[in-house]
């Protein structure tokens, strides 16, 4: 094979972005699969939910079907039960009860600040390799801290994308998800010069990498 | 095969450095693009390249576009393009650049070393 090209939108993605709904509804992803049928589209062959959800189109079809069935939200709702329950999750997470886009980013304080099984698993399984990146993070926590606070104050919307961008890039190797979406977050606000939004998002970004930091400490430089 | 891994971001060239490394690749790091156009002037054999978008100097996609409009080198790379940035426009410009492929941080070890091997098998066809 020359090449492989993946769907834009994976079912861990998809996840999350639906896992911000609130509530919760009975109705299964079974009824948007029997939409799909009484709409004759091609039988193809029988899709478990897992492939269901890993296919864009179909997550499109069915989130419309529902959403003029049943409104947004509740259809939002019924797919976060779904692809919460097929995602192998067997609670759902609290939503958020703050308005603003940039206020309902992050986890709860009592979340671990990185994924430990999918930073060792990018380190090729190697704990040595996976020591030696957070403590080179470690180090360089204060530094990107720093460079978010004067960017911010210098009023340089080119300074903090850069400087989130290499905080998303950075911190995405030790899966630190929560560091992630605020630095992806930053980044946006910063290409669309919205002010509000950085100085909302950069004293959050800052606790994150400092929640990190004490994690990566004693998680994994720490630890026996 | 050489690899010349340009990345001016530490923990990811540190990771990828060691990966490459232990997957029994000949690693030469570059820092910023005009690092990476240095080193490749010592480099005579076939090289394969992975390529931050966003470096220091001359960004990645300009280095793309100056090693293939080169065409002494543009047979003996195969590059890689590196990045953070994932739409389906910025994989075309990457493309259009003369990247050989494209790929997002961040990376899974065993999907990056299959286009690695991709990229040795695309340049043996080549000599």
């Amino acid at each position: 094979m020359d090449d492989f090209a993946p769907k834009p939108i994976q079912r861990q993605r998809l996840a999350k972005v639906l896992a911000r709904a609130a509530g919760s509804n009975p109705l299964t992803i079974e009824t948007a699969l029997d939409n799909r049928t009484a709409r004759k589209e091609p039988p193809s062959k029988p899709m478990s939910t897992v492939e269901a959800l890993d296919d864009e189109r179909f997550c499109r079809t069915i989130f419309e079907q529902l959403s003029r069935a049943l409104g947004r939200e509740n259809a939002r709702n019924h797919l976060r039960a779904v692809v919460m329950e097929a995602s192998g999750h067997d609670r759902l997470p609290a939503p958020s009860t703050e308005p603003s886009g940039a206020t309902d980013l992050g986890r709860s304080p009592s979340e671990p600040s990185f994924d430990y099984a999918t930073a060792l698993a990018r380190a090729a399984n190697l704990p040595e390799l996976l020591k030696k990146i957070a403590r080179v993070a470690v180090s360089q926590i204060p530094e990107w801290r720093g460079r978010i606070q004067s960017a911010t104050r210098s009023n340089s919307t080119e300074a903090v994308s850069q400087a989130a961008h290499t905080i998303r890039g950075a911190v995405s190797n030790l899966a630190a998800h929560s560091c992630v979406d605020l630095a992806a977050a930053l980044e946006i606000a910063a290409r669309n010069n919205d002010w509000p939004q950085i100085k909302a998002l950069t004293p959050k970004i800052d606790a994150e990498l400092e929640r990190l930091s004490s994690s990566l400490r004693r998680t994994v430089l720490e630890a026996s | 095969v050489k690899v010349l891994l340009a990345e001016d971001e530490g923990i990811t060239r540190i990771w990828l450095e060691d990966l490459l490394t232990e997957w029994g690749y000949d690693v030469v790091s570059a820092e910023s693009g005009s690092e990476a156009l240095e080193k490749l002037n010592y480099i005579d054999t076939q090289v394969i390249i992975l390529l931050d978008w966003q470096l220091p100097e001359i960004s990645g996609t300009e280095v793309c576009r100056r090693l293939k409009s080169d065409p002494g080198r543009s047979t003996r790379t195969y590059i890689i393009m590196l990045t953070g940035r994932d739409s389906p426009q910025e994989r075309a410009i990457a493309l259009a650049c003369g990247a050989d492929d494209f790929t997002t941080k961040p990376f899974e070890p065993a999907d990056l070393k299959s286009r690695i091997e991709v990229g040795e098998r695309s340049l043996a066809s080549r000599s």
